[in-house]
This record gives C-alpha cells, sequence and structure tokens, in this order.
C-alpha cells in the first residue's frame, strides 16, 4: 500500500509541476498586456513600461517561472501584483470556504446518489424513470439558474436561508450551516443526479452477475447482498466518476461564489485572472491543483482498498 | 462602471472609541443622537452596509477615481478638496484653494489642526510627500499626478504648478490625487496594506477580508464628524448584480449598484433608485483623419455613419429605457452641450446613404473593431447597422489584457465604447485634445487645439463661450458617433437615503443619511 500511495504522490509531483509551467507559460506571455492592465488605462507607455521592468515581467518566461517554483517550495507565493497582501494569506482566507464547499457537496453526494441510485436499480418501474428525468433535468439546468431559483424562493420569498455571504463558523455554527445550505444546493442538485445514474448503472450490472443469485440462493439478507457485496463491486465507476465531479465542482464555485458573493477561491481566480495578478494567479493554480490531487489521491486508496487489484 | 485602492492616533482614546461603536453596533443599538441642521441627516450612528460591484484597494495612489474604490478611498483618506452633490468643488482638508489666471499654479491652504489616523500632523510637506509618491505607484490615476511640482511653503500652504494650463487640477484634487497617504504608510514595509488618512473612516483590519468585505470605522479625530452620520461603513463585494438585489431585497445590505434589468424588481421591492447620467454611449471616431481608413477622413462618411442608428430604439430596447437619447459626448447640463444642435443626425438611412454617395463611398468599405469580452457590448448592433451603408465591420477578438494596449495605441479606426461624463473641460481633455487619453489617433486640427488651449485657461461666461463652440465643431465634424446617455443606477433600502452625485453612479458617502 506504501508502494501505491509514493507511485500516486509522485505522479501527482509531476501532474503540478505540468499543470503550474503551463498556467505560467500561458498567463505570462503577453507580459506588456499585464502591465498596462495594471497601470491602469490613463497609464502613459512609459510608464506602463516601467511597470514591465518593475516587476520583472522582461525576463524569460522560463527564469520568472523557476523563480517564482523556487520560492514556491518554501512556501513563499509572493505578494499580489494588485493589492500587496501576501498570497499565502489571501489563499487561506479563501480556500477554506470553498474546499468546505466542494466537501460537504461531495459527501452528500456521496450519499444520495448512492441511496437514489440503489433504490433505482433495484425498485425499477415509475421510480427509476422518474430518477433519470429527474437526472437528466438536474444535468440540463444550469448552476446559476438553480442557484438563483433557490434565492429567490428560500431567501428573498420565504426568508428561511441568507441570501448571500457566509457567517464564519468561529462567529456561530447554526449561522453558518445556514449559509451553506442553498450554495450546497445549487451545486448538489447536478451533481447527485448525475452520481445516481452511475451508481445506478453499476448497480444493474453487478445484480445481473451470477454470484448476486448465489448469495440469494444461500440466504444471505438483501441488505448484505446489495450493501456489501453488490454495492462494493459497483462502487469503482462511481468513485471514478466522483473523482470527475469534484474537479467540475470546483470549476462550478466560480459561479456559485459570485451568485452567492462567497469570498472563495472561484471569486479569486476570476479576479486574478482578469487583472493579471500572476502571483495570486499562481497560488491559486497550484491549490486548486493540490485539491484535485488529494481528491485523486482519496479516491485512489479507496479503489484500493474495494479492489487490490488497483494497487498493482 | 463600465471596465475594471486603499490607517491611527492616541491610540488608546481611539481604541475605546472603536470598542464602544463596535459594541454598540453588536448590540444592534438605535440612533444614538440626532444632529441639528447643519449635519447632512436627522439620524447619527449605526452601520451602512454598502454592496459594491468591483473590488478596493488600501493604497490610494492605487485607487480607482471612480465608483466603489473611488468612495472607498475617500472614506479613509479624504481629498483635499471635494465635490458637493450639487457638483461644485468646495475645500474639504483644505481650508481654501487658489489658482492662477493661467492656470499654472494652485495654492492651497490647509486647515488648522487636522491630523491623521496615527496622530501625525497633516501638513504640507505630508501632502508633497503623498503626491510625489502617487506619481511613481502606477496608479490609475498617476498620469494625472505626473506633471505636478508640488512644494511646501510652509506647514499649512502648498503651492502645486504645472508647466502647461491645468484647469482640471481642482477636480483632481477631489479625486485619488487629493487623497492624502501619511508619512508613516509611505514609509511601511508594505504600503499596499498599511493605509493611514485623514479620513472620516479608518480602517478596521481585523473586521474586513480583502476581496470580500472592507468595514471602516469613524475616526474621531476628523474635522467634520457631522458631514458622516454613520459609524461604521461596510463595503461588501458582490460582482454579480443578482446577488447585490437579493442582498437589498433581504436586508443584508442597504444601498448597492444596480442595473437596468433589476431596476424593476428593486421597486417593486419598495428600493429607491437613484438614477445619474454617467456615461455616453456609442463611438469614437478615432482615425478622424483618415489615416488608416481613408474614407474616414471625410466629413460626410463620419456624418453618414451619425445617421444609421436609431437612437429611440437602442434606449428602449438596450438599455431598457434606462437612458436618455443623445448625439453628444457632454451631458445636458455641460457648458459644451449643445441643446441646438440635439436633432442633427436622427436616424435616416437614405440620407446616409446619399452622404456615402456624394462622398465618393456609395459601394462603401471595411474596417475592423475590437471584441473585448465583457467591455464591448453593442458591436452587434453597430456592425449590423453599418452594413446597412455597405461599411463592412469584422471583429477583432481581443484578450483582456492586450485590449488597453492595442486600443489605446489606436490600432483601430473605430471604437464602440461607453465612456465617462463630468464637466465640460475633463470630457475635453479625456477625448478631444490632442494628447486625450481617448483621442486614440492624437487628431487634431489647428481651430479645435485653439479651442482646448482656451478652454483651459477660462472662466465665467468666455469658458460657456469656449465648450460650446468645442461642442458645435465636434458635431460638425462628426468625431463621435453618440447614441445616448445610460443611467447610472443606484439602490437605497427604506431605512437610509442618499443624494445623486453628478458624475458618480455612486452617491458620494457625505450624502448618506439614516432614516430608521
Amino acid at each position: 500500500m506504501l508502494r501505491f500511495i509514493g507511485k500516486r504522490l509522485a505522479s501527482a509531483v509531476l501532474l503540478m509541476l505540468l499543470v503550474t509551467s503551463v498556467v505560467y507559460v500561458l498567463v505570462s506571455s503577453n507580459g506588456m498586456g499585464i502591465a498596462r492592465m495594471l497601470a491602469g488605462s490613463s497609464a502613459t507607455q512609459q510608464q506602463v513600461v516601467d511597470r514591465y521592468y518593475q516587476l520583472g515581467l522582461d525576463r524569460p518566461v522560463l527564469s520568472q517561472y523557476l523563480a517564482w517554483l523556487g520560492k514556491a517550495v518554501r512556501g513563499d507565493f509572493g505578494t499580489s501584483y494588485l493589492n500587496g497582501e501576501y498570497v499565502t494569506n489571501m489563499l487561506s482566507t479563501r480556500a477554506p470556504l470553498t474546499i468546505t464547499i466542494v466537501s460537504v457537496t461531495m459527501v452528500l453526494t456521496m450519499v444520495i446518489s448512492v441511496w437514489l441510485g440503489i433504490t433505482a436499480a433495484v425498485k425499477g418501474g415509475w421510480l427509476d424513470r422518474f430518477l433519470q428525468v429527474l437526472s437528466v433535468v438536474g444535468g440540463a439546468i444550469p448552476q446559476f439558474i438553480v442557484a438563483i431559483v433557490l434565492v429567490f424562493t428560500f431567501a428573498v420569498g420565504l426568508r428561511i436561508f441568507p441570501a448571500t455571504g457566509i457567517v464564519p463558523p468561529s462567529e456561530d455554527v447554526g449561522l453558518w450551516a445556514q449559509s451553506l445550505v442553498l450554495p450546497v444546493t445549487a451545486i448538489l442538485v447536478g451533481t447527485a443526479m448525475s452520481g445516481a445514474m452511475q451508481i445506478r448503472g453499476s448497480m444493474l450490472v453487478e445484480l445481473r452477475k451470477e454470484y448476486v443469485a448465489t448469495l440469494r440462493t444461500r440466504g444471505i439478507s438483501e441488505f448484505s447482498v446489495l450493501y456489501k457485496h453488490a454495492l462494493r463491486n459497483a462502487a469503482a465507476p462511481g468513485l471514478i466518476g466522483l473523482g470527475i465531479l469534484t474537479v467540475a465542482m470546483l470549476g462550478g464555485t466560480v459561479i456559485i461564489e459570485r451568485v452567492f458573493a462567497l469570498p472563495g477561491l472561484g471569486m479569486l481566480v476570476t479576479s486574478t485572472t482578469t487583472t493579471g495578478d500572476i502571483p495570486a494567479l499562481m497560488g491559486c493554480v497550484t491549490i486548486t491543483v493540490v485539491i484535485v490531487t488529494i481528491v485523486n489521491l482519496l479516491i485512489d486508496l479507496l479503489m484500493g482498498i474495494l479492489n487490490p487489484k488497483v494497487r498493482l | 462602471m463600465n471596465d475594471f485602492s486603499l490607517n491611527r492616533r492616541q491610540f488608546g482614546q481611539g481604541m475605546f472609541a472603536v470598542s464602544l461603536m463596535g459594541i454598540m453596533a453588536a448590540a444592534g443599538c438605535s440612533p444614538t443622537s440626532t444632529t441639528g441642521a447643519a449635519g447632512p441627516s436627522a439620524l447619527t450612528g449605526g452601520t451602512l452596509t454598502m454592496g459594491i460591484d468591483s473590488d478596493v484597494l488600501l493604497n490610494a495612489a492605487k485607487s480607482q477615481s471612480a465608483g466603489a474604490g473611488q468612495l472607498f478611498s475617500q472614506s479613509i483618506y479624504g481629498t483635499l478638496l471635494r465635490f458637493t452633490s450639487d457638483g461644485t468643488i468646495v475645500p474639504n482638508l483644505a481650508e481654501s484653494y487658489t489658482q492662477n489666471a493661467d492656470k499654472t499654479l494652485l495654492t492651497l491652504k490647509l486647515r488648522a489642526g487636522v491630523v491623521f489616523s496615527d496622530g501625525t500632523a497633516f501638513d504640507a510637506a505630508a501632502v508633497k510627500g503623498s503626491i510625489d509618491y502617487m506619481k511613481t505607484a502606477s496608479g490609475p490615476d498617476a498620469p494625472r499626478a505626473a506633471g505636478l511640482e508640488v512644494s511646501a511653503k510652509d506647514a499649512t500652504t502648498v503651492e502645486i504648478a504645472t508647466k502647461e494650463a491645468n484647469g482640471l487640477l481642482p477636480m483632481f484634487l477631489c479625486l485619488s490625487v487629493g487623497s492624502i497617504m501619511a508619512p508613516a504608510q509611505l514609509k511601511a514595509a508594505n504600503i499596499d496594506t498599511t493605509p493611514i488618512g485623514a479620513g472620516p473612516y479608518t480602517y478596521d483590519a481585523t473586521s474586513s477580508t480583502t476581496g470580500s468585505s472592507y468595514t471602516v470605522v469613524k475616526n474621531p479625530k476628523y474635522y467634520d464628524q457631522k458631514q458622516y452620520p454613520y459609524d461604521k461603513i461596510v463595503f461588501k463585494l458582490m460582482t454579480d448584480v443578482t446577488a447585490r438585489l437579493s442582498a437589498l431585497q433581504t436586508g443584508q445590505v442597504n444601498v448597492a449598484p444596480l442595473t437596468a434589468a433589476t431596476v424593476k424588481a428593486a421597486e417593486g421591492a419598495g428600493l429607491t433608485i437613484i438614477r445619474t447620467l454617467t456615461n455616453w454611449n456609442g463611438i469614437i471616431i478615432g482615425d478622424r483623419l483618415g489615416q488608416v481608413v481613408p474614407a474616414l477622413g471625410n466629413v460626410k462618411v463620419r456624418q453618414a455613419i451619425n445617421m444609421v442608428f436609431d437612437r429611440e430604439a437602442m434606449v428602449t430596447s438596450i438599455l431598457q429605457g434606462e437612458g436618455q437619447v443623445s448625439n453628444q459626448i457632454f451631458p445636458p447640463d455641460s457648458d459644451a452641450y449643445r441643446a441646438d444642435m440635439k436633432d442633427l443626425y436622427v436616424y435616416d438611412i437614405d440620407k446616409a446613404k446619399a452622404l456615402m454617395a456624394e462622398a465618393g463611398f456609395a459601394d462603401g468599405f471595411s474596417c475592423e473593431i475590437p471584441l473585448i469580452e465583457g467591455f464591448t457590448t453593442n458591436n452587434a448592433i453597430f456592425i449590423s447597422q453599418l452594413k446597412k451603408i455597405n461599411i463592412t465591420v469584422t471583429e477583432k477578438k481581443l484578450e483582456f489584457a492586450q485590449a488597453f494596449t492595442a486600443v489605446l495605441g489606436g490600432t483601430y479606426p473605430i471604437l464602440p465604447i461607453g465612456l465617462e461624463m463630468r464637466t465640460a473641460l475633463w470630457d475635453v481633455v479625456q477625448s478631444v485634445t490632442p494628447g486625450a487619453l481617448w483621442n486614440v489617433k492624437h487628431a487634431a486640427t489647428p481651430e479645435l487645439s485653439a479651442l482646448c488651449d482656451k478652454a483651459q485657461k477660462a472662466t465665467g461666461a468666455d469658458a460657456k463661450a469656449v465648450f460650446q463652440d468645442i461642442g458645435k465643431y465636434l458635431l460638425d465634424n462628426a468625431w463621435f458617433g453618440v447614441w445616448n446617455y445610460a443611467n447610472s443606477i443606484f439602490a437605497v433600502d427604506k431605512k437610509s437615503s442618499a443624494k445623486a452625485t453628478p458624475g458618480s453612479g455612486y452617491p458620494y458617502l457625505d450624502t448618506y443619511s439614516r432614516k430608521a
């Protein structure tokens, strides 16, 4: 198992180097444009050029990247071009919210997907067809539409949940949980339906296999057949799907954070991209890759536990 | 608001006051006192929560001179001079000012006894230090500070000299140039995160999260406490207009800018809407001398282009009624506005075609315009209307980072755009003079250049006459193709009130007051 984890970590490091280098090259390729954006539309060409040299954007991109990487591995992501704030500070105030939203959504997606997926596969009939329709609808409606409908129904109309913002858990845990309900639900509508269909499909395949019939003829309880044996075998594709959904969720938070005015990574990515704030953007990219890597590692570990052949 | 800023004193006393305010705010205290007729409001105390549509910076020298950035900067730093709600310029942290007839020397007399929030003196040396810093800070207002020679004549007298006439200097001192950063901030290890000003509020870092929410609390040492009724102001970043609307409807924010699409819902929810004409929409015919596209050098072609737009329909459909038809870059109350020429270039395709034929361009010509996501919003209608007089317009997609350099460098002969309007001189300096930012090809004619030179120094009736001549010149020669003025829309809840500030989509802070 340690060798398995080691291999996964090594590939994660390679992935991180690849992603950060590609992103750095892409964002740094227009140094003068970035200097112009930072200097402002009314700046003279000389002021733009001064800013360009001041930020070291005149150096070869590889040299800039290696300098950034050298500091980044020591935990120094520099300061924002725009507001002078330490990037590590910016990330530490924003990442927890995004991670919370994604984690809560992921856990709920797992629970709801397994429950709905198994129910649809086992019961069949109208329930199965209804869930299939729901999954199509859930996947077809854009997240921001779901978010707006939720806000106008449960915040503006019924006044049950706050329309925007987040209350820190250190201030009030109850209000914190309340302020998470709508953003999480807005993402969950799509992910849970998609996950349920994934589990449903895998379960249908497993339930048709001979070992299931054998287990039933041996008098094993239906609960055990479904949740201990069939689900274990059906979990692999579901877990892969969950990994993909998690990456999609990170992308989806950009829209959700905007609609709910949440100070998370998604908002930071948007602002840093449009302002050419390279240090802050690279910090966002790095932490996003770390999150994706950890999620994939956890899923790989779970797969390894469920199916030892994966570890080979 | 079409496109894309940043304090201490006798510590014990200040902290006590701040703590008291915090406790009272937390306890949800109702108004603490009432002011007399001198104050702008009947109720004082409490918190104003403002939804803002763009992020702000803590460094005044890097702050925007418009929108939320300007308001936030003013709250911490104040300004040497300030605009009143009717647009006139009055002394603020400076007690008085005078400018010579040539508009090359402005003398400020600073208000005695004013101190920065760290307790140090707000003196002439500090003013000089701050403006000199601004020249090198690469902020949006650095070009406005660039030509200023500041000298501290004595502790309270500042002279600002310019080589050329600068009639806009008093206005600059109402904006970022006039927001003075304390010497301690200029020496701080991180100047961008250590705001120290002499404004009505001080930055509360512990209650703020950059990029999300910024809290300022009343500066007990500010020279005019009555001007600002609130104990605390929270600026909440909400880039999405739906979020701002729902936050207003549910009482999470008191005031926020909205858009034409959200006005009806806001009015339906009982919010008060403040409308201000802040921008004109239309086109800049940058290649007006025909250097790149020779046809554009012909005045009849430019006039024809002005006639292909159904301005009434554009206000109704594009602005959803939130605007006014216009053909001028100056607002109706501007000295340069030509009421007698407002019906020039009415929608008339046949006449436009005839003008194209007279100019020898009946078969039209081709040109390219930039497509910048989130910036160029009227390209489609522009392209379809010009097609009617055989002008083929193609779009060149630009990344935001490349856009400014390409657009301001004069790459594009015509530019569909929305630009802010302030005073006549401001608009002329921004868009008309040979060196103007938005005169992208730096076009000049002797007649217009002479008028622009006069405009810098003229006052009173003379100024009015000069600006009227400039307005007429621009219309006769069709340098622009203005379609309309767009309303900036700002919503205020039932507990608050505010007054429109000319030229600003956000009412200025001294106009806000509590109703409940």
